[in-house]
């Protein structure tokens, strides 16, 4: 009888000693802790796919807010739906509730987040490969970049955020942007140095050294660094990767021309521009190209094949067609692009005229001219170069990434030059856009950006 | 715990009982000691002749008397020739006689069931049994036999309005449906609010197993317990009673135990009974000519022309045809069959009980579509020879099996009445139409074994440990054949779901209980170590190759796969001292160390506890005056109690896999911040409470007033979003006070063979949101405003219908300051029993004041839209310039007055209604035939006939006060006969 007895009392006493070990269980099976993340090359990978494959899903900034949002802002697009908060860019009167600003701020700062991650725990001591290591810093450093120059672009100052601690994180001010600059241009070169110059995978999904280089160009001609901009876009240019290609296989997932391409990952969609640009049966096109953009073409410009036409009740639309498929399903022949060369053409065309190098801005010029059909100019038009580039990116570069708003930015601020549809809104250009009102209320330390 | 329901030989009883004490003064037995006598007895129960542990023996007029022990014996030395002794116990008749001093024999004393309350004797907290009479908490039991009067599926239903505090709301009338329940209101913001269940000892998941709906939407788990296994339900409610479940007892304890083995001769038990079932009241609809007078209204008030794409209701089809949609969808009887059997035996320390019970119940849509349940318990137990060591084990499990459609009907009732069946363009209410053709079908498993295993090796000492596992598991299947989409697909789709909850749990208590003189003393210790795993999946699944084979994920080509496992460990060490001195004074405490694997390293273990006393003033001598106050106690308690109601790993820095791969490469994300950091919600509740019996306790009441503060509030903290998320899981100190009064009163009377029984429990509750720091600046802001309840709604303040343009109109400039509150403003249960020699009635009744959403909160549409049918209290709009009505014109879409139904008016305190109800929520009504047979023997015969919902009294206007949204089936009414046998 006392055995019983001493039988209950020992799992009693080693209850109490043992209840914190108990109680300590092991994470849960379908997600993995930040330590069991970073274990080896495989497990590190998977946190960039991550990236990119939430990058290019359905909905996200970057999948069409950017481009759509931008597009109508800079006026490439006109807006034919009843969505106010798309009215509100096709207007140019964004208010701070507006909810594609709002998301498109979330977005830049969650993928920031997630490269902050990833850095953090590179410095970690990891069992990453060092070439792996390299890599995956360098496009972490990439995409950061990336984020932070349409995070200024669009806002101006906004804060800068190199860490995953929140406590810290959730009371930063803004933060000047030629610091954003500063800061976009060092991981641009350190992604440059890290990375290698081959594509780490198949096809052209993930950033090797020329990415970062050619991202590197933008920056620079958006900052009027022309030397350097001039230096990276020729080092793309001159490398044998990248070819222009025609314009019917400029989009098509194995162009040539493509320098830095983001996979599509849902079988619903071939890409998500595609299935939101083109519309369905006899429907008005929610995004028409707008009128300005489609007068500019000359007679003969292939590029014209960049935009399609749809007549029905409502009237006669045209609507963008770089990308050609609506639906997902075989075969998956586009993917969405990021960089490509013909941009390059046109940075160290804008480089070199700004350096006065005329003759070399009319050749590079000439080069997408030339590729889209049309003429090429016997020399550039001295009296206005300016112009000239800025039409020709116009057509060249429309609904992608809202080009159009960073040539009228930087057109304003670097060349004094007001482009429409600023020149319309002259009195009071909204050069920023609104702080979203959900992160005024959230950061005390936040002020709203001026004219909202 | 005490098996009292006696459903007959009542009268029997009493005439023993008397007859016993008549005898009493023979039967004595006399000891002398010293100069004292000693008096010795025991005392039983008339209904079964089992002991009864804690009644009551006093001498009258004197200090001297005890209560039995757990044999029902008793003890005391008194002086004199003679003493006028008092016995008594909660739920027995008062025996008062005169004992002729010495006694020759042991007293044995016999008390008959007193049929007034409805309440059980003892109650139990999981870790302890009291008395009624000296508990100093707050523990509410309802009955076998009260649950068992009612026809119900589930025996969440069973408990509405029969428990003071207690809020049982089902989300539809559907077999199955989800039941939300909460005592004593809403405690938490941000986390759980359901109690913590217990089903023989083992942790019962409250939440649904569900991750596909169905039409009734997530399936109540407690779908798999038969109600009529059920021995009893114990509510546990304030800081006496729940403080030993430290982090899980802050939204109380529901106890529910099954029925136990009786020990004695083999019985029989059969009970089969069948009935049917219709839908309540449903709003009228239009008939085809209202409907096609209010399309072409709506027409010519937004200056339209109806033409063959906007009006094919108008123009194309047949002005005279008419559908009974409702009559077709949900008009239709369900029926009820019930059947269960039981076996019980019991001889030299073993004892069995073994039981299966079986029950279909159709819908009330068109079809053979229904849910059936299997359910086998087996109780068995063995008690050795000396009494010290006891070994309990019991095994329930069930299959609950449901066969239904994905949507409920009840939304499509509003199709146009002249929409020829199976024609498209119908509006949104085809939709619900096409879900006839769509399957949806569960399969729900719930095994629970429980093993207590007792040792007393001394007097007084007790070894006790408490073992089980249960295992519960939902498969759900919901099938979508392409024909069954407006516009046909190439194939069709189904999605499958699989949940798995698994757990055990150990529980070592010891305990120790001595007395000295009026010094009583009862000391319990223990611990607790539980484990539950959660393993949760769901294919969504098309690219069929074949429409005959949609139920097999294998022959999709398309699959997504989705997985949620979870772990959750608890552990913990707790402990009891109860001290009564005198029968008069009770003293409680309760502690509890809790640790547990939802919380980060640091913050995983927390004390809780809490202090009880009761003054039974009944029993001091002054009393002796007061005639008509037979009893009286006075009690209050205070504790501390946490919730741990929140996910698992949510302290974990946690990466979870992206929805695509990537390059062959799936990728892994951040998938939040984490603070590893948080802790529990705290619960510190206060209570006090007055419990009196008059007139020889045939009237008895008692008033509960309780104050319980939930803070340290567990909240989803927002933060700016170049943090990376939208928020942090963190404590914040917000406050939550649920205040309020519970009155309970029974009262009985009998005169020959007619007795009359009665039980009103009535509840009114306060929540408050006391603190929130911060709140106008958080994510909160809409919903909550400091100094209100937690079920308030902040909405526009509706201004009526102008009599210009005849449009809803809210105030605008004042934004939504218009505060309603839902927290119910009063609630309770009236119960009825009434006996005539064989026969015997239940009445119950439930009642509620409260403001809900009125049926214009929720019309399929705003008023004139294409395809969608009103109820013809519609018609009674705004027709043209001037006219004062509450109903906006009819329109057709697309228009202010659109807008102004979704925007405004249903966001407007004009969808809301303060509705009073009361409702005959059960009467049952048996006949027992005459036993027959040679006495030990007999057979017995009932019948019984038993109805839900029979009529509702009330001023609200929609379908049904408590199920208020006009696309979800009502309650229904049911009746059901049935026989008992006997033997």
């Amino acid at each position: 009888m006392f055995r019983i007895k001493t039988n209950l009392l020992i799992p009693c006493a080693l209850a109490v000693c043992s209840c914190a070990d108990f109680v300590d269980i092991p994470g849960p099976v379908n997600e993995l802790t930040q330590k069991q993340v970073l274990i080896d090359d495989r497990s590190a990978t998977a946190v960039v796919s991550g990236i990119y494959s939430s990058m290019v899903a359905e909905g996200s900034t970057l999948g069409s807010v950017i481009q759509i949002a931008g597009g109508l802002y800079a006026g490439e697009l006109d807006y034919t739906g009843n969505d106010d908060n798309y009215l509100q860019f096709s207007n140019r009167q964004l208010l701070a509730a507006n909810s594609y600003v709002s998301r498109s701020w979330s977005d830049f700062y969650k993928f920031i987040y997630y490269a902050n991650a990833l850095l953090e725990g590179l410095t970690q001591p990891v069992n990453v490969t060092s070439a792996t290591a390299s890599q995956l810093e360098g496009e972490a450093r990439l995409i950061r970049g990336f984020c932070y120059f349409y995070l200024t672009n669009l806002w101006g100052a906004v804060p800068l955020v190199t860490s995953t601690a929140y406590q810290s994180n959730m009371l930063l001010p803004k933060t000047p942007a030629e610091e954003i600059n500063a800061a976009i241009i060092e991981d641009l070169k350190k992604a440059v140095a890290l990375l290698p110059e081959q594509y780490v995978s198949a096809e052209r999904c993930r950033p090797n050294k020329y990415t970062a280089m050619a991202l590197l160009a933008r920056v620079q001609l958006q900052l009027g660094d022309w030397q350097n901009a001039e230096a990276n876009a020729t080092a793309v240019i001159e490398h044998k990767l990248y070819q222009l290609e025609p314009i019917d296989r400029v989009f098509l997932k194995e162009s040539q021309e493509t320098i830095w391409q983001l996979m599509t990952v849902s079988p619903l969609y071939n890409t998500v521009l595609g299935y939101m640009f083109i519309p369905n049966g006899t429907a008005t096109p929610r995004y028409p190209v707008a009128e300005p953009l489609l007068n500019s073409f000359e007679p003969g410009d292939a590029r014209e094949k960049w935009t399609q036409v749809r007549t029905n009740t409502r009237g006669t639309f045209y609507f963008p067609f770089k990308y050609r498929v609506r639906f997902g399903g075989s075969p998956l022949n586009e993917y969405p692009v990021v960089l490509r060369l013909g941009e390059q053409y046109l940075i160290r065309a804008e480089a070199r005229a700004m350096s006065g190098n005329i003759t070399g801005a009319a050749a590079d010029i000439n080069a997408i001219r030339q590729r889209a059909g049309v003429s090429p100019l016997p020399d550039l038009d001295i009296a206005s170069p300016l112009d000239t580039l800025a039409g020709e990116r116009f057509r060249e570069l429309f609904t992608e990434w809202g080009d159009r708003w960073l040539t009228i930015k930087r057109f304003n601020t670097r060349h004094k030059v007001l482009l429409p549809p600023m020149t319309e809104l002259a009195s009071r250009p909204s050069w920023v856009w609104p702080i979203p009102f959900s992160q005024l209320q959230n950061n005390p330390f936040l002020e709203q950006n001026e004219g909202y | 715990m005490k098996h009292i329901y006696c459903p007959r030989g009542k009268v029997c009883a009493y005439v023993y009982a008397i007859s016993l004490l008549l005898a009493l003064p023979w039967y004595g037995s006399l000891v002398r000691a010293q100069d004292n006598l000693t008096v010795q007895g025991r005392v039983l129960s008339a209904v079964d002749n089992e002991a009864l542990p804690g009644a009551s023996v006093q001498v009258r007029g004197s200090n001297q008397g005890t209560i039995t022990d757990r044999n029902g014996s008793f003890s005391f030395t008194v002086t004199g020739s003679s003493a006028n002794l008092r016995v008594s116990f909660i739920g027995y008749r008062t025996i008062d006689t005169t004992l002729t001093l010495p006694l020759k024999k042991e007293l044995l004393l016999v008390l008959s069931q007193d049929a007034n309350v409805l309440e059980g004797v003892t109650v139990s907290t999981g870790y302890w049994e009291t008395s009624r009479r000296l508990s100093t908490g707050n523990i509410a039991k309802v009955t076998a036999s009260e649950i068992n009067n009612q026809p119900v599926g589930n025996l969440l239903t069973a408990l509405q309005g029969r428990v003071a505090g207690l809020v049982v709301t089902p989300a539809s009338g559907l077999p199955g449906s989800h039941h939300t329940i909460s005592i004593r209101g809403l405690n938490s913001i941000g986390s759980g609010n359901e109690p913590l269940f217990i089903v023989d000892g083992i942790p019962f998941i409250g939440n649904s197993l569900s991750q596909i709906n169905g039409a009734a939407g997530q399936q109540s788990p407690f779908v798999n317990i038969a109600p009529g296994d059920i021995e009893a339900i114990e509510v546990l409610k304030d800081a006496d009673a729940t403080a030993i479940y430290g982090s899980r007892g802050a939204n109380g304890v529901i106890l529910i135990t099954t029925k136990r083995a009786s020990t004695g001769k083999p019985t029989f038990d059969l009970e089969i009974s069948g009935g049917a079932g219709r839908t309540l009241n449903t709003m009228t609809l239009m008939n085809t000519q209202q409907y096609l007078q209010m399309r072409r209204e709506a027409f010519r008030n937004d200056g339209l022309q109806p033409n063959a794409a906007n009006a094919a209701d108008l123009l194309t089809w047949n002005p005279e045809h008419y559908t009974d949609w409702k009559k077709l969808l949900i008009g239709n009887t369900a029926f009820i069959g019930d059947i269960r059997a039981a076996f019980s035996a019991g001889a030299n320390g073993n004892y069995m009980r073994l039981s299966g019970g079986y029950r279909k119940e159709t819908n009330v849509f068109p079809g053979q579509l229904g849910d059936q349940r299997m359910s086998l318990q087996l109780y068995s137990g063995h008690v050795s020879k000396d009494n010290k060591i006891r070994l309990d084990f019991s095994s329930q499990y069930a299959l609950y099996q449901s066969n239904s459609v994905p949507q409920d009907l009840t939304g499509s009732i509003f199709a146009a009445p002249n929409m020829p069946v199976g024609s498209d363009g119908g509006g949104g209410a085809l939709e619900g139409l096409l879900s006839l053709r769509r399957k949806y079908r569960t399969a729900s498993h719930n095994l629970i074994n429980n093993l207590v295993l007792t040792y007393k090796p001394v007097n007084g000492l007790s070894l006790k440990l408490n073992a089980g596992f249960n295992r519960m598991q939902m498969d759900e299947t919901s099938v979508f054949p392409k024909e069954s989409y407006e516009i046909p697909r190439e194939s069709g789709n189904s999605n499958f779901g699989t949940s798995r909850v698994s757990g055990w749990i150990l529980e070592p208590q010891a305990s120790y209980v001595f007395s000295k003189a009026d010094h009583k003393w009862e000391v319990m210790a223990g611990a607790t170590f539980q484990e539950t795993l959660n393993n949760r999946n769901t294919i969504a699944a098309s690219g069929f190759s074949s429409e005959a084979l949609l139920e097999s994920p294998a022959a999709a080509s398309e699959t997504a796969i989705t997985q949620n496992t979870s772990q959750y460990r608890y552990a913990s060490l707790l402990g009891r001292i109860n001290y009564t001195f005198r029968y008069r004074y009770v003293l409680n405490l309760t502690g509890r160390r809790d640790g547990s694997s939802r919380f980060g390293p640091e913050n995983r273990f927390a004390n809780f506890g809490a202090v009880g006393a009761a003054w039974l003033f009944g029993e001091e001598k002054w009393m002796n005056g007061l005639r008509f106050l037979s009893s009286g106690k006075l009690r209050a308690s205070y504790g501390l109690t946490g919730n741990d109601r929140i996910g698992d790993y949510q302290y974990l820095d946690t990466y979870g896999s992206t929805q695509y791969p990537y390059q062959g490469v799936s990728g892994l994300l951040p998938t939040k911040l984490f603070n590893p950091v948080y802790g529990w919600e705290t619960n510190k509740k206060l209570e006090w409470a007055l419990e009196m019996g008059f007139l020889k306790d045939k009237l008895r009441v008692s008033v509960a007033r309780y104050q319980n503060r939930s803070g340290n509030q567990l909240l989803t903290y927002p933060l700016p979003s170049q943090t990376g998320f939208a928020g942090i899981t963190r404590n914040l100190p917000a406050t939550v006070l649920n205040s309020g009064w519970e009155i309970e009163m029974q009262t009985h009377l009998s005169k020959g063979d007619f007795s009359w029984g009665a039980s009103l429990n009535f509840s009114i509750v306060k929540n408050k949101l006391l603190a929130f720091p911060d709140l106008e600046n958080s994510s909160y802001a809409s919903r909550y405003q400091v100094g209100h309840s937690l079920q308030i709604r902040k909405v526009y303040h509706y201004t009526g219908v102008d009599p210009q343009t005849g449009i809803w109109q809210v105030d605008m400039d004042a934004d939504r300051s218009a505060i309603v509150d839902l927290t119910p403003k009063y609630y309770g249960g009236l119960s009825q029993n009434l006996k005539w020699r064989r026969w015997e009635m239940d009445l119950f009744f439930r009642f509620s004041r409260g403001w809900v959403h009125n049926y214009l909160y929720s019309l399929p549409a705003a008023p004139g839209l294409r395809g969608y049918n009103m109820p013809v209290t519609l018609l009674n709009r705004w027709q043209k310039a001037g006219d004062q009505t509450d109903i906006q014109k009819f329109t057709t879409g697309s228009t202010d007055a659109s807008r102004a139904y979704g925007t405004y008016f249903t966001n407007s305190d004009g969808a809301y209604t303060l509705m009073h109800m009361l409702r005959l929520g059960n009467l049952s009504v048996s006949y027992t035939f005459p036993a027959i047979g040679k006495p030990g023997k007999t057979k017995t015969f009932k019948t019984q006939l038993r109805c839900q919902n029979l009529f509702t009294i009330t001023n609200y206007e929609g379908n049904d006060p408590e199920v208020t949204y006009l696309g979800f089936l009502p309650p229904m009414r049911m009746v059901t006969a049935g026989i008992q046998l006997k033997f």
